[in-house]
C-alpha cells in the first residue's frame, strides 16, 4: 500500500468517545493513540480502503489548529460497500444528512454527521482517473 | 498478567493525588500503537504507560486470551504470583495464559511498556508453544537472552514513545524464528474460540476440526497450555469483562446474557473462579488508570 500523504485533521471535545464512534460506525481502525491526563494529544485512525486521519482533544491548547472549532470538517471516504456502510453507520448512530443516493455522475454514497458535528461522505466514486 | 492500558474514566476511581508545593501532581499518560505488519502475528497490542502520584496499591491482572510482557521503564514491576502470593520483580516479565489473576503492587508510580502476545507470537518470538510458559511469570531473559537486557535498557533511553515502541520493533522483530506453527487444527480451533469469544461448543469444535473431543483436548493442551473448555472461560471471561467497560456500563444480568452465561450468578460464579472477586468490586477497586479499553475488539455490538 503506498505511503498515505494527505491526513484530515480533527479536533474533539471528547475525543475518546469520537475514536470509539469511528471505529464502531465507518470500521476505521485505531493505530495510535496517545493520551495525557485523558486527553488525546494525538490519534491516527485508518479506513478500510486505505488512508486515515488524524485527531485529538480540543483541551489541547498548544496544537497549531486549536482555533479550529471542534467538531468541524468535512471528509469524503471511497468505499466500494456503501449500501452496507450506510447501515453500519446509522445503527452506530450518525445523523444522516443526504441518504443513500445514485448521483448522475455515477457513484452512490451518502453523508452523515458524527456525533460532534463532522461530514462524512462516503461514495464509490474514486476521483478522475489521473 | 493483564491489562495496562487507558483509563476508562468512568470505570477509574478518584486518583489519590499528590501535593506538592500546592501543586497537584499526578502523571497519566498512555500511549497505543498498533504493531508493524511484521509484528502484529506476534504481538496484539501494545501500550505505554507512565503514572506517577497515585496512591500505593495492587493491581490485578486478570487471565486472558494474551501472554503478556511487562517492560518497565525505572522501578522493577513487583508481582504476586501463585496460591502462595510469593513476591518477585521484574525489569522486563512475561506471563503466560493463566486462569487466575496474578496480583502487581506498586506504589504509586508505574511507568512502562506491556505487549499482548498471541499465543503465535510465544512460537515466533521465543520458538515455544504457550503451553511451555504455562501459567507463570517467568522473567523475558529467561525467554530472548541478552536481548530482554537490551530491550530495558534501550527503554530507558527513548525520549518519547514513539521512539520506545520502536525499539520494541527492533528488538523484537530481529528475533522473529521460524519454528514452525501448530497444527492447523489447532490455530483453527484457538481462533473458532477467540471469534466466538469461547461461545463455540467444544463438541462442535471437535466435529468441525474433525478430531475427537478427547485428542482435541490434549493436543490443545499441549499446545497452549490450556484446556479449549479453559480457553473458553477465559474469553467469555474477557468478553464480560470489556463490556463492562464500556460508557454506559450495561447491568450485570445483561453482560451474562450477551456472554452466554446462564444468569448473573453464573458470571458472578466465574468471576470469583478467574478473576477472585466480583466484577463490582474489580471495577471499584481499581484505582490506577490502568483498565484497558479493547478499542480494538471488533464486532461489539
Amino acid at each position: 500500500m503506498s505511503e498515505t500523504r494527505i491526513w484530515p485533521a480533527l479536533r474533539y471535545k471528547d475525543a475518546h468517545a469520537a475514536i470509539r464512534f469511528l471505529v464502531d460506525a465507518f470500521g476505521f481502525e485505531e493505530v495510535a493513540v496517545y493520551e495525557n491526563d485523558d486527553r488525546v494529544e494525538h490519534a491516527e485512525l485508518r479506513a478500510p480502503g486505505g488512508g486515515g486521519v488524524m485527531l485529538g482533544s480540543a483541551a489541547r491548547t498548544d496544537s497549531p489548529i486549536a482555533d479550529l472549532p471542534p467538531g468541524t470538517g468535512s471528509v469524503y471516504v471511497v468505499t466500494d460497500e456503501p449500501d452496507a456502510l450506510y447501515e453500519r453507520a446509522v445503527a452506530a448512530g450518525a445523523t444522516v444528512v443526504q441518504g443513500l443516493r445514485d448521483e448522475d455522475y455515477g457513484s452512490r454514497g451518502f453523508t452523515v454527521r458524527d456525533p460532534e458535528g463532522v461530514f462524512w461522505s462516503f461514495g464509490t466514486y474514486a476521483g478522475a482517473a489521473s | 498478567m493483564r491489562s495496562v492500558g487507558r483509563g476508562d474514566r468512568h470505570v477509574r476511581g478518584p486518583p489519590v493525588t499528590v501535593e506538592a508545593m500546592g501543586s497537584v501532581a499526578t502523571v497519566d499518560q498512555t500511549a497505543r500503537v498498533r504493531p508493524s505488519a511484521r509484528l502484529a502475528p506476534s504481538v496484539a497490542r501494545c501500550v505505554g504507560y507512565r503514572y506517577e502520584g497515585f496512591g500505593p496499591g495492587t493491581h490485578r491482572g486478570l487471565p486472558s486470551r494474551h501472554l503478556t510482557v511487562v517492560l518497565s521503564l525505572d522501578a522493577p514491576t513487583r508481582t504476586l504470583a501463585g496460591a502462595d502470593r510469593t513476591p518477585d520483580a521484574f525489569m522486563a516479565l512475561v506471563g503466560g495464559l493463566h486462569t487466575w489473576p496474578v496480583t502487581i503492587a506498586h506504589d504509586g508510580d508505574l511507568a512502562g511498556v506491556q505487549l499482548d502476545l498471541t499465543p503465535e507470537g510465544a512460537r515466533s518470538l521465543f520458538g515455544l508453544p504457550a503451553a511451555a510458559i504455562g501459567g507463570d511469570v517467568l522473567s523475558l531473559d529467561d525467554l530472548i537472552g541478552p536481548r530482554a537486557g537490551e530491550l530495558v535498557e534501550r527503554l530507558a533511553e527513548g525520549p518519547t514513545w514513539r521512539a520506545r515502541f520502536a525499539v520494541v520493533e527492533d528488538v523484537l522483530s530481529r528475533g522473529i524464528g521460524r519454528l514452525p506453527g501448530p497444527a492447523p487444527e489447532l490455530a483453527y480451533a484457538w481462533r473458532r474460540l477467540a471469534e466466538t469469544d469461547g461461545t463455540v461448543r467444544i463438541a462442535d469444535l471437535a466435529r468441525e476440526v474433525g478430531w475427537s473431543r478427547r485428542h482435541l483436548g490434549e493436543r490443545f493442551a499441549a499446545e497452549y497450555g490450556l484446556r479449549p473448555k479453559e480457553a473458553a472461560r477465559v474469553m467469555r471471561f474477557e468478553r464480560s469483562k470489556r463490556l463492562l467497560q464500556r460508557p454506559g456500563r450495561p447491568s450485570l444480568a445483561d453482560v451474562a446474557a450477551a456472554c452466554g452465561y446462564y444468569d448473573q450468578a453464573h458470571l458472578a460464579r466465574e468471576w470469583n473462579d478467574l478473576a477472585g472477586c466480583p466484577p463490582s468490586a474489580w471495577l471499584a477497586d481499581e484505582e490506577l488508570p490502568f483498565v484497558q479499553g479493547d478499542e480494538d475488539a471488533p464486532g461489539e455490538p
